[in-house]
């Protein structure tokens, strides 16, 4: 059976034909579409390495199924940058080195984005923390990514115009 | 050596200036390619059926239920594998793997391969392992530290003594005032790097292309070339980015092999990459200790005697031993101190070398023992350690180059308040009237240098290259070694061309040992050196050089120019 | 993963329909499921995708008091619903506490309420499991047994329910609101989970094809607004199932508890709504005294499956803290570390 879908990619609308169910999200944008940026850490939705964010949400794309997303907007790393200009939180984590082999990092800053807009941590470090525990990070760069995070939040909240992501 | 001097000028000097990673715009845009990120043409998906038993033999595989999937191209088992040149379990030296690809029936630790299942589609590989529904004949199980008799191991770690003594441990113990006889036990530790360990094999006649992550990238070409009976020079392992390697990634791993063989199997590129639970078994680990330290001490608190034996695991075909004894040769001063481990063999995958092998897990211990020896003398344990201070080498009575130990322990105390500390258990506690506690350790790693090569080249227009198979698993090879060779050869780091990561450049070594830097540094250090000194040599020799008579010490390089020193 | 059909349904009817067949099971976001399937735990034939049913996204506020809750809301959707998180925060901490952000950004309330076991013997297709094969026998018993019950099993199963959300709503008579072949009917939530007697392959008393298709609270649950807490207790400060984990609520008249409420997670197959203790809290004082006699109530039958007698120790302080906390007040604010028993926030005022 062949299911037609539409989806929205970084904007761009892609009309895909599946001919198999069990493709997840992660795996229709590594294989399928040529966006390997979201990464495979676990595939069970225990690493977050491949968070993106579904109709403005972060979600484990491990854990979705590309056929019940018909319609949705989703949003990758490859998305996030407006041409030459990085994301505040992009360059965010560039500033506070917030990653070492970079494996987790695509994941962490989507999860960062959706954490941002969620808007409940705060500037609080700790629920900043919280709020991040679903991503995981081996070579520790912890307290890196805190602070990246707080830093593109505040320098977001500070920005003049519109919605920065 | 040249003797070419070039000032260390620090205005536009790249060596110990910050600096953001060079690869960090790649990183934070998932454009970085890992080895799973490759598709090339034509690409297969292969996925590893792995024994669900830790002993015994695979009996049966349903190789044609695997098949009827729609989707599956090929089954790779022991019937159909390609053919080895070498035998997987031939060890021409300590630095490899005994690996299992296929070549019989029997299993020898939960998770090892024992089919490679290949299909158009990762969905499709996936569920045709998982149809072959393997039935085996089971042996039980052998795990865990008192498994069998314990040997004694040939070498310990990479390449470590099995025991190191000084004095007599025993007589020690017996004139000691007090006495600790203590054990610690360490628990198996897995790397679980955030990138599993993946391949993309590609053959093109007999040229090998694959993209694979490697801490040592030349060593894992050798691997390649024995197994495969190839010419060296007609293999190309590129790893520009790891996801984390631990030392998980230093010896090439069976999966990884059979990625290869796949390819050569169905004629066509393959990609294969481990689920996270197949992590546990092919590629290593921290095996675990059992660690019984005897500590002897005078009236008044110092040593007479350290005895530091260790119990480790290791897989019944192959060795590795967590060198765990090894830091009591180093860190305090007792006249008598003995230094052993033991092996026993169980049914699990292999151990390596994973974030300092020995000094993590035996520092654990020792740590603890001593502790405990200073609170059975009634002393504060910071004290304790400063009355067995090691001024020389305990065992060897070499004299250390430096050691500023002493003064770490004054600084940290200082900074942590540690005159506070009340001794006694459950003695402080915080305004909330919560117990807390201070307490301390001593890490210790040594600096070591191995063997790496590395090319370089300087241009008419000031800009540079240098080369070398170095490896950036996330501890900055990308950046700092760029750093040292702009300054080896003298110009700012935007008119250097490094060019790192792939197996067609000189042998950097290994990123094991925290060596890397050191030692692919200073490769680069001597080339860039070399080839400014030719530079040089040119120049000075020139009646049309300003720089002509100056001679070979008379010049400096800075910002992409040679300067006369006298100028 | 084996292939399936996929179906979407377009209606509630089209969805019972299509999961009523053998081999059929609902699909939401997939947290759980998709887990179970690449585990080659659950093995279905259909997947009936339910994530386009319109209208069951919905918190409604009920004329005289109640919330109903639609089966496809999402975790952190309800979580952080102002007006849902004044009301029942007990309910709104627990959801906080579980999982991590990406997995309640996508899970849904039922889901939740049907989420499996972790038991990493289910989970494991080479150990021996009366839930996924019954009579193949049960390889927890005499292993690993940290993470199981000690309340309500038997020789057949030990495992634990998962949920921290099911605690505080069991012990808020939460009520579940089904569709089915036969129509449309209710389950209170502690009569929904099963024990596992001899039978654990049978979790629910859901029939094939049952959708939930709300959650409902009485309007009696939000009278405890002033004094209810959850509190977890788990090996990781965050992102990490209960060991332990407690629901308690309190309603206050004149300096004596006239109320109780109590449920304990992680203590047994399914959510333990603790009634033998509220009894014992009704009328008494809100001391420490009055706590310990209620924990002692709540694990009188109390048994180690295993090497885990020390949950019943640790459940016993759990509970005494969780009162407590109950009765300090509800923080004005959602914790930082939601549901943390160690936290700055956890102490005693």
């Amino acid at each position: 059976m062949t299911f037609r879908l539409t989806l929205t990619v970084n904007g761009e609308p892609r009309a895909i034909e599946l001919d198999d169910p069990r493709v997840t999200l992660l795996d229709l944008l590594r294989e399928r579409l040529g966006l390997t940026g979201s990464k495979k850490g676990c595939d069970r939705g225990q690493c977050g390495a491949c968070t993106v964010l579904v109709a403005g949400r972060r979600v484990n794309s491990c854990l979705a199924l590309a056929v019940s997303l018909d319609g949705a907007d989703i949003l990758t790393i490859e998305g996030l940058a407006r041409g030459d200009a990085l994301h505040p939180v992009q360059s965010a984590f560039i500033e506070h080195d917030g990653f070492q082999c970079g494996f987790c990092t695509p994941g962490q800053i989507m999860s960062a984005v959706g954490l941002i807009r969620e808007g409940q941590a705060g500037d609080d470090p700790e629920r900043i923390r919280e709020g991040m525990s679903g991503n995981l990070c081996r070579c520790g760069a912890y307290i890196g990514i805190t602070q990246a995070v707080l830093d593109a939040q505040a320098r977001m909240a500070g920005a003049t115009q519109g919605d920065a992501a | 050596m040249p003797d070419i001097a070039y000032e260390q000028a620090r205005h536009g000097s790249s060596i110990g200036q910050p600096l953001t990673r060079r690869d960090g715009l790649l990183k934070v845009t998932g454009a970085a390619t890992y080895a799973a990120d490759n598709r090339p043409e034509g690409l297969l998906h292969a996925v590893l059926a792995v024994s669900r038993i830790a002993r015994g033999r695979v009996v049966g595989l349903d190789v044609a239920a695997a098949k009827a999937h729609p989707g599956v191209v090929e089954v790779m088992t022991g019937a159909n594998a390609p053919k080895l040149a070498q035998d997987p379990d031939a060890k021409e030296n300590p630095f490899m793997f005994r690996l299992d690809l296929l070549q019989n029936d029997r299993v020898r630790y939960a998770h090892q391969p024992i089919a490679v299942v290949i299909a158009e589609t990762l969905e499709a590989a996936t569920e045709g392992a998982e149809l072959l529904a393997p039935r085996y004949e089971v042996d039980p199980p052998g795990i865990g530290l008192d498994t069998d008799e314990p040997h004694v191991p040939e070498g310990v770690g990479a390449g470590d003594k099995t025991s190191a003594s000084r004095g007599d441990v025993e007589a020690g113990l017996a004139q000691a005032e007090r006495r600790v006889e203590t054990t610690y036990e360490t628990a198996a530790q897995y790397h679980n790097a955030l990138e599993p360990h993946a391949v993309v094999a590609r053959w093109e006649g007999d040229r090998l292309i694959v993209d694979t992550p490697s801490q040592a990238l030349a060593m894992a070409k050798m691997r390649l070339a024995g197994l495969f009976g190839l010419d060296p020079k007609n293999i190309l392992v590129r790893s520009p980015f790891l996801g984390g390697g631990f030392g998980s990634k230093g010896f090439m791993s069976g999966p990884q092999v059979l990625g290869v063989m796949a390819a050569k199997l169905v004629g066509r590129p393959v990609k294969l990459v481990l689920r996270r639970e197949q992590m546990f078994g092919p590629v290593g680990h921290r095996g675990e200790t059992r660690q019984t330290l005897r500590l002897g001490s005078d009236a008044s608190g110092a040593l007479t005697a350290l005895d530091h034996h260790t119990l480790t695991t290791t897989s019944r075909f192959d060795d590795f031993y967590e060198p765990s004894s090894a830091i009591s040769r180093y860190l305090y001063a007792a006249p008598a101190v003995s230094t052993r481990h033991s092996g026993v063999r169980v049914d699990t995958g292999t151990p390596l070398f994973m974030r300092a092998p020995g000094e993590a897990s035996g520092s654990v211990a020792l740590e603890g023992a001593i502790d405990e020896m200073a609170e059975a003398c009634g002393l504060d344990p910071l004290e304790f350690r400063l009355r067995n201070y090691a001024e020389a080498e305990p065992i060897s009575g070499r004299p250390f180059s430096s050691k500023a130990l002493r003064e770490c322990y004054a600084q940290g105390a200082a900074r942590f308040g540690w005159d506070k500390r009340i001794a006694g258990t459950r003695s402080m506690r915080d305004p909330a009237g919560r117990l807390v506690g201070f307490g301390m350790g001593t890490a210790l790693f040594p600096a070591l240098m191995m063997q790496a090569e590395a090319w370089a080249e300087i241009r008419a227009d000031g800009t540079g290259t240098v080369a070398l198979g170095a490896h950036d698993m996330g501890q900055g090879a990308w950046t700092a070694l760029a750093q040292i060779a702009a300054d080896g050869l003298g110009i700012d780091l935007d008119r250097l061309d490094f060019q790192s990561g792939t197996s067609d450049l000189p042998n950097a070594g290994i990123a094991g040992g925290s060596a890397h830097t050191a030692t692919a540094g200073s490769a680069i250090h001597s080339a860039a050196a070399a080839v400014l000194a030719q530079l040089a040599d040119l120049a000075t020799r020139d009646e049309r050089s300003p720089l002509f008579g100056a001679g070979n010490a008379g010049v400096y390089a800075r910002g992409g120019r040679l300067v006369r020193r006298d100028d | 993963m084996n292939r399936f059909d996929y179906v979407r349904a377009g209606s509630v009817a089209e969805a019972v329909a299509a999961a009523a067949e053998p081999g059929a099971v609902y699909l939401a976001a997939g947290t759980n499921l998709l887990d179970l399937m690449k585990g080659s735990i659950a093995r279905p034939g259909r997947l009936v995708d339910v994530t386009h049913l319109p209208g069951l996204d919905r918190i409604d506020h009920l004329p005289g008091g109640g919330v109903r809750i639609g089966a496809l809301v999402r975790n952190s959707d309800l979580a952080y619903d102002p007006d849902f998180a004044k009301s029942h925060p007990a309910v709104a901490e627990a959801l906080l506490s579980g999982a991590s952000a990406q997995l309640r950004n996508a899970a849904t309330v039922a889901g939740n309420l049907l989420q499996r076991t972790r038991c990493p013997y289910f989970y494991d297709p080479a150990s021996a499991c009366n839930k996924r094969d019954p009579g193949a026998g049960c390889d927890a018993r005499g292993g690993e047994t940290r993470l199981h019950a000690v309340l309500g099993w038997s020789e057949h199963c030990i495992a634990t329910h998962p949920s921290d959300f099911c605690v505080p709503l069991v012990s808020l008579d939460a009520v579940v609101e089904v569709e089915g072949t036969s129509g449309a009917r209710e389950v209170p939530l502690d009569a929904l989970h099963r024990l596992p007697e001899d039978r654990p392959d049978r979790e629910t008393v859901l029939e094939p094809g049952d959708l939930i298709v709300a959650l409902r609270l009485p309007a009696e649950a939000a009278g405890f607004a002033g004094h209810s807490r959850y509190l977890k207790v788990r090996d990781r400060t965050s992102y990490a199932f209960a060991v332990v984990s407690a629901s308690a609520s309190l309603r206050l008249e004149g300096g004596r508890i006239g109320e109780a409420r109590l449920a304990l997670g992680g203590v047994a197959l399914k959510p333990w709504r603790a009634r033998a203790a509220e009894a014992a809290l009704t009328g008494a004082e809100p001391t420490e005294r009055s706590f310990a006699r209620a924990a002692e109530a709540a694990l009188a039958e109390a048994r180690p499956s295993g090497d885990n007698a020390f949950k019943i120790e640790l459940a016993r302080r759990l509970i005494v803290r969780t009162l407590t906390l109950a009765a300090d007040g509800t923080p004005e604010r959602m914790p930082a570390l939601p549901a943390s028993a160690f936290s700055g926030d956890a102490l005693h005022a």
